[in-house]
């Protein structure tokens, strides 16, 4: 996966973001993508690159939303330096560990935020929502991600 | 690298235009959806349809019952010899896109700074208030919504003349956005389904606006010194297509 083509989808997934409704059935949340990517590229990407990725994703998220401008990319470039640290543990294959990454990445923005907008009960069970969502959505971009690489032979 | 993230959230010069380069660089992307709009069921196009008819006839009565009163403020006006109202300038401009995080509440419109528009503007449509204008660039801006807690407006109940402050509720979980007025007198007698309107006070939003109506009334329970109105918002925040920028 050559760095253009990584930035490419951050828009791409950022603009999805922008574009789509929020959807009733899941309690009137928003998709997020952006966490699955800084996720795949975590566990993916040499460090440097993953990271650099990751701040750019965060940026194009906040540029997209009434966000202050940098609270999303340090929560994703944390993740990313995390990711990348915990990498010879993490045996990125299993189901569970893309889910919980992709929970996890999605929560650390949702803190940020906090700091930001304040904490509430409501905001906590909404996190929850967003996170397991984004830990799902984490696993089919895997699933895709790696098949296209199998198929094209992508790096 | 935390010092970095904070001082890119400062509203400084250098944050302001980098937002700019990544809003001009995301821009195409969120403009390619116009090519794939979302599909509606031939069901629910037949009672938007319905619905829209009722609406007219209503709105076709209304606009009679208006002209006549309208003519009679005329000469009222001109036996009172009062000053006439300046009409607001105005630009229209189209939704593109939506809040890209779950944690904000704001819309993406394709004006920006060449069509006049700038920060703190006020942005509305036929139903009423929507939001203010929060970041510009030269053919885009940011309108955070009114049902986002960071959005005050100074606001008026209509019948009673009580005033406060409606903001967005940080109840984040809702199917519906609504919002609340808070700091309005513990003593006010707040009626379910009265209308709330801007003040005109804070210059940002001129007076008169409608903001929603009151859905409920508690005393506030931290501190007892005052009012908390729950306000059911007069536009529907999740189907907004087109909005009036109101430039001066």
């Amino acid at each position: 996966m050559t760095t253009l083509i990584a930035i490419a989808g951050i828009l791409l997934a950022a603009a999805l973001q922008a574009r789509m409704p929020t959807q009733w059935w899941l309690g009137g949340v928003r998709l997020e993508f952006l966490p699955a990517l800084v996720v795949y590229m975590g566990l993916t990407l040499h460090r440097q690159r993953a990271l650099a990725l990751a701040l750019v994703a965060g940026l194009v998220q906040d540029a997209l939303s009434a966000a202050p401008l940098g609270v999303s990319s340090l929560a994703y470039g944390i993740s990313a330096v995390l990711l990348t640290s915990l990498r010879e543990a993490l045996d990125r294959d299993l189901p569970w560990v893309q889910f919980g990454a992709g929970a996890l990445t999605s929560m650390a923005a949702a803190i940020m935020a906090f700091f930001v907008i304040g904490l509430s009960f409501g905001a906590v069970f909404k996190m929850l929502v967003v996170a397991s969502i984004s830990g799902a959505l984490t696993g089919i971009l895997f699933l895709m991600f790696d098949y296209t690489r199998m198929v094209w032979g992508y790096e | 690298m935390v010092g970095w993230i904070i001082f890119l959230g400062q509203p400084t010069s250098f944050s302001t235009k980098l937002r700019m380069v990544f809003v001009q660089l995301c821009t195409p992307f969120v403009k390619l959806g116009d090519y794939f709009p979302f599909v509606q069921s031939r069901r629910v196009l037949a009672k938007q349809n319905e619905e829209l008819h009722q609406e007219n006839d209503v709105l076709r009565q209304e606009v009679r019952a208006l002209s006549e009163t309208g003519r009679e403020n005329i000469r009222l006006r001109e036996l009172l010899n009062l000053k006439e109202h300046t009409a607001f300038h105005t630009v229209t401009a189209r939704v593109i896109g939506r809040d890209s995080s779950n944690w904000w509440k704001s819309i993406q419109i394709d004006r920006g700074s060449n069509d006049g528009v700038r920060e703190n503007l006020a942005v509305l449509n036929a139903d009423g208030l929507i939001g203010k204008i929060v970041s510009v660039t030269h053919g885009e801006a940011r309108v955070l919504l009114l049902s986002d807690p960071n959005c005050k407006v100074s606001a008026l109940l209509q019948d009673t003349r009580e005033p406060g402050v409606a903001s967005g509720s940080d109840a984040a979980f809702s199917f519906s956005p609504h919002c609340v007025m808070t700091y309005v007198n513990r003593d006010a007698k707040v009626k379910t389904g009265e209308n709330v309107i801007t003040s005109g006070l804070g210059g940002v939003f001129p007076k008169g606006i409608v903001i929603g109506t009151v859905t409920g009334v508690q005393l506030n329970k931290q501190t007892g010194m005052y009012q908390d109105v729950e306000i059911k918002p007069a536009v529907d925040f999740r189907r907004l297509e087109e909005v009036i920028v109101i430039l001066e």
